[in-house]
Protein backbone atom coordinates (compact mmCIF):
# COMPACT_ATOMS: atom_id res chain seq x y z
CA UNK A 1 0.00 0.00 0.00
CA UNK A 2 1.11 3.33 -0.93
CA UNK A 3 1.08 6.28 1.73
CA UNK A 4 1.26 10.05 1.59
CA UNK A 5 2.34 11.49 4.38
CA UNK A 6 1.13 14.93 3.80
CA UNK A 7 2.05 17.53 6.29
CA UNK A 8 0.36 20.67 7.49
CA UNK A 9 2.34 23.66 8.37
CA UNK A 10 1.84 27.50 8.31
CA UNK A 11 5.21 28.33 9.70
CA UNK A 12 8.08 30.29 8.23
CA UNK A 13 10.29 28.41 4.88
CA UNK A 14 12.95 27.70 7.03
CA UNK A 15 11.36 26.17 9.77
CA UNK A 16 9.18 23.79 7.05
CA UNK A 17 12.55 22.99 5.46
CA UNK A 18 13.83 21.75 8.45
CA UNK A 19 10.81 19.56 9.64
CA UNK A 20 10.20 18.31 6.52
CA UNK A 21 14.26 17.20 6.54
CA UNK A 22 13.79 15.76 9.71
CA UNK A 23 11.07 13.36 8.81
CA UNK A 24 12.78 12.74 5.33
CA UNK A 25 16.00 11.83 7.02
CA UNK A 26 14.03 9.56 9.62
CA UNK A 27 12.11 7.46 7.09
CA UNK A 28 13.83 7.78 3.41
CA UNK A 29 11.38 5.44 1.92
CA UNK A 30 8.38 7.07 3.00
CA UNK A 31 6.55 10.43 1.07
CA UNK A 32 6.25 13.40 2.49
CA UNK A 33 4.17 16.55 1.29
CA UNK A 34 3.82 19.59 2.89
CA UNK A 35 0.70 20.85 2.58
CA UNK A 36 1.43 24.97 3.10
CA UNK A 37 -0.73 27.68 4.79
CA UNK A 38 1.15 30.51 5.15
CA UNK A 39 2.03 33.25 3.08
CA UNK A 40 2.93 32.82 -0.94
CA UNK A 41 6.19 34.76 -0.33
CA UNK A 42 7.32 31.74 2.48
CA UNK A 43 5.95 29.30 0.06
CA UNK A 44 7.78 30.62 -2.83
CA UNK A 45 11.07 29.62 -0.72
CA UNK A 46 10.03 26.18 -0.13
CA UNK A 47 12.09 23.45 -1.83
CA UNK A 48 11.23 20.39 -1.97
CA UNK A 49 7.43 18.62 -2.65
CA UNK A 50 5.15 21.26 -1.55
CA UNK A 51 1.51 22.58 -2.51
CA UNK A 52 0.57 26.22 -1.67
CA UNK A 53 -3.31 25.65 -0.29
CA UNK A 54 -4.21 29.31 -0.27
CA UNK A 55 -8.21 28.94 0.88
CA UNK A 56 -7.75 29.65 4.18
CA UNK A 57 -10.13 26.96 5.23
CA UNK A 58 -8.12 25.34 7.66
CA UNK A 59 -6.55 28.88 8.69
CA UNK A 60 -9.64 29.92 10.92
CA UNK A 61 -9.57 30.17 14.74
CA UNK A 62 -10.07 27.62 17.00
CA UNK A 63 -13.66 25.96 17.13
CA UNK A 64 -14.88 28.10 14.04
CA UNK A 65 -15.22 26.16 10.26
CA UNK A 66 -11.56 24.73 9.66
CA UNK A 67 -12.67 22.43 6.52
CA UNK A 68 -9.98 19.87 4.93
CA UNK A 69 -12.18 20.49 1.77
CA UNK A 70 -9.23 22.43 0.14
CA UNK A 71 -6.11 20.20 1.43
CA UNK A 72 -8.12 17.41 0.36
CA UNK A 73 -9.24 18.83 -3.25
CA UNK A 74 -5.38 19.51 -3.69
CA UNK A 75 -4.35 16.67 -3.19
CA UNK A 76 -6.96 14.41 -5.66
CA UNK A 77 -4.57 14.34 -8.47
CA UNK A 78 -2.01 12.87 -6.65
CA UNK A 79 -1.39 8.80 -6.79
CA UNK A 80 -1.83 6.79 -3.69
CA UNK A 81 -3.34 4.16 -1.89
CA UNK A 82 -4.15 6.05 1.52
CA UNK A 83 -3.15 9.27 3.05
CA UNK A 84 -1.89 10.14 6.10
CA UNK A 85 -2.65 13.71 7.44
CA UNK A 86 -0.68 15.11 10.23
CA UNK A 87 -0.02 18.81 11.66
CA UNK A 88 3.71 20.41 11.60
CA UNK A 89 3.37 19.57 15.75
CA UNK A 90 3.31 15.98 15.66
CA UNK A 91 6.37 14.35 15.51
CA UNK A 92 7.04 11.09 14.15
CA UNK A 93 9.50 8.80 16.36
CA UNK A 94 10.08 5.66 14.45
CA UNK A 95 10.63 4.78 10.62
CA UNK A 96 8.18 2.49 10.62
CA UNK A 97 5.33 4.10 11.46
CA UNK A 98 3.96 3.68 7.73
CA UNK A 99 4.07 -0.03 8.20
CA UNK A 100 2.02 0.28 11.69
CA UNK A 101 -0.58 2.34 10.58
CA UNK A 102 -1.18 0.23 7.22
CA UNK A 103 -1.20 -3.00 9.63
CA UNK A 104 -3.88 -1.69 11.55
CA UNK A 105 -6.03 0.00 8.71
CA UNK A 106 -5.83 -4.08 7.39
CA UNK A 107 -6.60 -5.22 9.92
CA UNK A 108 -9.64 -3.39 10.94
CA UNK A 109 -10.51 -2.74 6.89
CA UNK A 110 -10.43 1.01 8.05
CA UNK A 111 -11.41 4.02 5.62
CA UNK A 112 -10.42 6.17 8.18
CA UNK A 113 -8.56 6.17 11.33
CA UNK A 114 -8.07 8.55 14.13
CA UNK A 115 -7.36 9.89 17.73
CA UNK A 116 -9.82 9.00 19.68
CA UNK A 117 -12.56 8.54 16.63
CA UNK A 118 -15.47 7.35 18.37
CA UNK A 119 -19.23 8.95 18.05
CA UNK A 120 -19.99 11.70 20.04
CA UNK A 121 -23.57 12.36 20.34
CA UNK A 122 -24.58 12.71 23.97
CA UNK A 123 -21.13 14.31 25.04
CA UNK A 124 -19.66 17.17 26.08
CA UNK A 125 -17.80 17.60 23.08
CA UNK A 126 -17.70 20.93 22.01
CA UNK A 127 -17.76 20.65 18.84
CA UNK A 128 -20.90 17.90 19.25
CA UNK A 129 -22.22 20.80 21.27
CA UNK A 130 -21.84 23.29 18.59
CA UNK A 131 -23.80 21.58 15.76
CA UNK A 132 -26.60 19.04 17.68
CA UNK A 133 -29.32 21.17 16.34
CA UNK A 134 -27.41 22.16 13.52
CA UNK A 135 -30.25 22.17 10.51
CA UNK A 136 -28.16 22.51 8.00
CA UNK A 137 -25.80 19.47 8.78
CA UNK A 138 -28.48 16.76 9.22
CA UNK A 139 -30.02 17.50 6.43
CA UNK A 140 -27.09 16.60 4.40
CA UNK A 141 -26.40 14.01 6.91
CA UNK A 142 -29.76 12.43 5.70
CA UNK A 143 -29.21 12.70 2.00
CA UNK A 144 -25.91 10.75 1.53
CA UNK A 145 -26.12 8.67 4.91
CA UNK A 146 -26.37 4.83 4.03
CA UNK A 147 -26.17 3.97 7.73
CA UNK A 148 -29.39 2.92 9.84
CA UNK A 149 -28.96 6.28 11.42
CA UNK A 150 -28.20 9.52 10.18
CA UNK A 151 -27.75 11.40 12.73
CA UNK A 152 -24.39 9.70 14.34
CA UNK A 153 -21.62 12.13 14.92
CA UNK A 154 -18.19 11.43 15.08
CA UNK A 155 -15.07 13.49 16.23
CA UNK A 156 -10.99 12.93 16.69
CA UNK A 157 -8.18 14.77 17.16
CA UNK A 158 -7.17 16.97 14.02
CA UNK A 159 -3.86 15.84 13.28
CA UNK A 160 -3.15 12.29 12.56
CA UNK A 161 -5.81 11.23 10.50
CA UNK A 162 -5.51 8.36 7.66
CA UNK A 163 -7.94 7.99 5.23
CA UNK A 164 -8.17 5.37 2.65
CA UNK A 165 -8.31 6.33 -1.56
CA UNK A 166 -11.56 4.92 -1.57
CA UNK A 167 -12.41 7.27 1.40
CA UNK A 168 -10.92 10.10 0.25
CA UNK A 169 -12.48 10.04 -3.15
CA UNK A 170 -16.17 9.74 -1.67
CA UNK A 171 -15.54 12.77 0.41
CA UNK A 172 -14.34 14.62 -2.89
CA UNK A 173 -17.19 12.85 -4.69
CA UNK A 174 -19.10 15.26 -3.00
CA UNK A 175 -20.75 18.34 -4.72
CA UNK A 176 -21.66 20.74 -1.75
CA UNK A 177 -20.80 20.33 2.07
CA UNK A 178 -22.55 22.32 5.13
CA UNK A 179 -20.77 24.86 6.92
CA UNK A 180 -18.95 22.88 9.66
CA UNK A 181 -16.09 22.12 11.81
CA UNK A 182 -13.35 19.47 10.06
CA UNK A 183 -12.33 17.48 13.14
CA UNK A 184 -16.04 16.42 13.30
CA UNK A 185 -17.07 16.53 9.88
CA UNK A 186 -14.37 14.38 7.84
CA UNK A 187 -15.13 11.05 10.45
CA UNK A 188 -18.96 11.75 10.11
CA UNK A 189 -19.10 12.11 6.64
CA UNK A 190 -16.82 9.27 5.91
CA UNK A 191 -18.64 6.84 8.30
CA UNK A 192 -22.30 8.56 7.06
CA UNK A 193 -20.38 7.28 3.17
CA UNK A 194 -20.51 3.77 4.23
CA UNK A 195 -16.35 3.46 5.75
CA UNK A 196 -15.72 1.84 8.50
CA UNK A 197 -13.97 4.28 10.55
CA UNK A 198 -11.89 3.57 13.33
CA UNK A 199 -10.75 4.54 16.80
CA UNK A 200 -6.65 4.21 16.96
CA UNK A 201 -6.52 4.23 20.79
CA UNK A 202 -9.08 1.48 21.04
CA UNK A 203 -7.01 -0.93 19.40
CA UNK A 204 -3.60 0.19 20.21
CA UNK A 205 -0.48 2.34 21.89
CA UNK A 206 -0.04 3.79 18.32
CA UNK A 207 -1.44 6.86 19.68
CA UNK A 208 -0.73 6.82 23.55
CA UNK A 209 1.71 9.79 23.23
CA UNK A 210 -0.94 11.59 21.20
CA UNK A 211 -2.95 14.30 22.83
CA UNK A 212 -4.84 17.93 22.27
CA UNK A 213 -2.94 19.43 25.23
CA UNK A 214 -0.06 20.20 26.79
CA UNK A 215 3.44 20.69 24.99
CA UNK A 216 6.02 17.89 25.30
CA UNK A 217 9.12 18.96 26.18
CA UNK A 218 12.88 17.55 25.04
CA UNK A 219 13.29 14.92 28.06
CA UNK A 220 9.68 13.59 27.99
CA UNK A 221 10.23 13.22 23.95
CA UNK A 222 13.77 11.20 24.77
CA UNK A 223 12.26 9.13 27.33
CA UNK A 224 9.33 7.75 25.48
CA UNK A 225 11.60 7.49 21.81
CA UNK A 226 13.36 5.24 24.46
CA UNK A 227 10.43 3.40 25.47
CA UNK A 228 9.40 2.57 21.62
CA UNK A 229 7.13 5.52 21.33
CA UNK A 230 6.27 6.35 17.48
CA UNK A 231 4.82 9.73 17.66
CA UNK A 232 4.05 12.53 19.96
CA UNK A 233 2.18 15.40 19.82
CA UNK A 234 1.98 18.48 20.31
CA UNK A 235 5.67 19.70 20.19
CA UNK A 236 5.15 23.03 19.05
CA UNK A 237 8.68 24.63 20.38
CA UNK A 238 10.46 24.65 16.97
CA UNK A 239 13.73 24.24 19.19
CA UNK A 240 12.60 21.27 20.99
CA UNK A 241 11.35 19.56 17.31
CA UNK A 242 15.13 20.33 16.43
CA UNK A 243 16.76 18.63 19.30
CA UNK A 244 14.89 15.92 19.39
CA UNK A 245 15.52 15.55 15.87
CA UNK A 246 19.35 16.06 16.77
CA UNK A 247 19.54 13.58 19.16
CA UNK A 248 18.10 10.70 17.16
CA UNK B 1 -15.70 32.94 37.48
CA UNK B 2 -12.08 32.27 36.52
CA UNK B 3 -11.11 28.77 36.29
CA UNK B 4 -8.58 28.21 38.92
CA UNK B 5 -10.77 29.97 41.37
CA UNK B 6 -13.95 27.70 40.19
CA UNK B 7 -11.32 24.75 40.93
CA UNK B 8 -10.54 25.89 44.46
CA UNK B 9 -13.87 26.39 45.11
CA UNK B 10 -14.68 22.64 43.96
CA UNK B 11 -12.37 21.11 45.98
CA UNK B 12 -13.99 21.99 48.67
CA UNK B 13 -17.83 21.93 47.86
CA UNK B 14 -17.58 19.12 45.13
CA UNK B 15 -18.18 15.91 44.80
CA UNK B 16 -16.19 13.47 42.17
CA UNK B 17 -18.16 11.91 39.99
CA UNK B 18 -16.98 8.97 37.86
CA UNK B 19 -16.28 6.51 35.10
CA UNK B 20 -19.73 4.12 35.21
CA UNK B 21 -17.09 1.80 33.19
CA UNK B 22 -14.13 1.97 35.06
CA UNK B 23 -14.64 3.59 38.15
CA UNK B 24 -12.07 6.39 37.84
CA UNK B 25 -12.84 9.49 38.57
CA UNK B 26 -14.16 11.89 35.75
CA UNK B 27 -14.19 15.49 37.41
CA UNK B 28 -15.33 17.33 40.48
CA UNK B 29 -18.31 19.10 40.74
CA UNK B 30 -21.20 20.52 42.38
CA UNK B 31 -24.72 20.76 40.18
CA UNK B 32 -27.21 23.62 41.03
CA UNK B 33 -30.32 24.42 38.69
CA UNK B 34 -30.27 27.72 36.49
CA UNK B 35 -32.98 29.11 34.04
CA UNK B 36 -34.39 25.82 33.16
CA UNK B 37 -30.90 23.90 33.07
CA UNK B 38 -28.88 21.80 35.53
CA UNK B 39 -25.46 23.55 35.33
CA UNK B 40 -22.33 21.18 36.14
CA UNK B 41 -19.79 23.33 36.95
CA UNK B 42 -16.47 21.26 36.78
CA UNK B 43 -17.80 19.14 33.99
CA UNK B 44 -15.66 20.67 30.70
CA UNK B 45 -12.63 19.38 32.64
CA UNK B 46 -13.51 16.05 30.88
CA UNK B 47 -14.47 14.76 28.17
CA UNK B 48 -17.26 12.93 28.80
CA UNK B 49 -20.59 10.58 27.58
CA UNK B 50 -23.98 11.32 29.51
CA UNK B 51 -26.68 9.33 29.89
CA UNK B 52 -29.97 8.61 32.21
CA UNK B 53 -29.23 5.41 34.25
CA UNK B 54 -32.91 5.45 36.08
CA UNK B 55 -35.70 8.44 36.04
CA UNK B 56 -33.34 10.46 37.81
CA UNK B 57 -29.74 9.66 37.80
CA UNK B 58 -27.69 10.38 35.35
CA UNK B 59 -24.02 8.58 35.08
CA UNK B 60 -21.20 9.13 32.76
CA UNK B 61 -18.52 7.76 31.30
CA UNK B 62 -15.34 8.51 28.99
CA UNK B 63 -15.33 9.21 25.52
CA UNK B 64 -11.52 8.35 25.42
CA UNK B 65 -10.29 4.93 24.86
CA UNK B 66 -6.73 5.77 26.01
CA UNK B 67 -8.31 7.25 29.30
CA UNK B 68 -10.58 4.22 29.95
CA UNK B 69 -9.26 0.36 31.00
CA UNK B 70 -13.07 -0.69 30.45
CA UNK B 71 -13.24 0.53 26.50
CA UNK B 72 -9.80 -1.05 25.78
CA UNK B 73 -11.30 -4.09 27.22
CA UNK B 74 -9.28 -3.97 29.60
CA UNK B 75 -11.40 -4.12 32.93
Amino acid sequence: MKQLNAVISHLPAGEVEQDMRALRELSPDAEFLCCYTGPRSEFERLGGDAILLEDDWLGGAPRTYQSYHGVFAALAERSFDALYLIEYDQLVLDPGFEAALIALAEGTGAGFMGKNCVPRNGTNWPHYARFRRDRELFDHLRRISTREDPTVIFGTLGTGMWLSRDALDSYLSLEAHPRCYGELYVPTILHHLGHPVVDIDAISDLYRHVRWQPDYELAEIASLERDGAVFVHPVKSAATRRAAAAAR
Amino acid sequence: MKRSLRRSLLRVVGRNVTCELCGEPLFRTSPFVRRGRVKLPGADEALVHVDFDSANVVVFRHVEADRCPALRGER
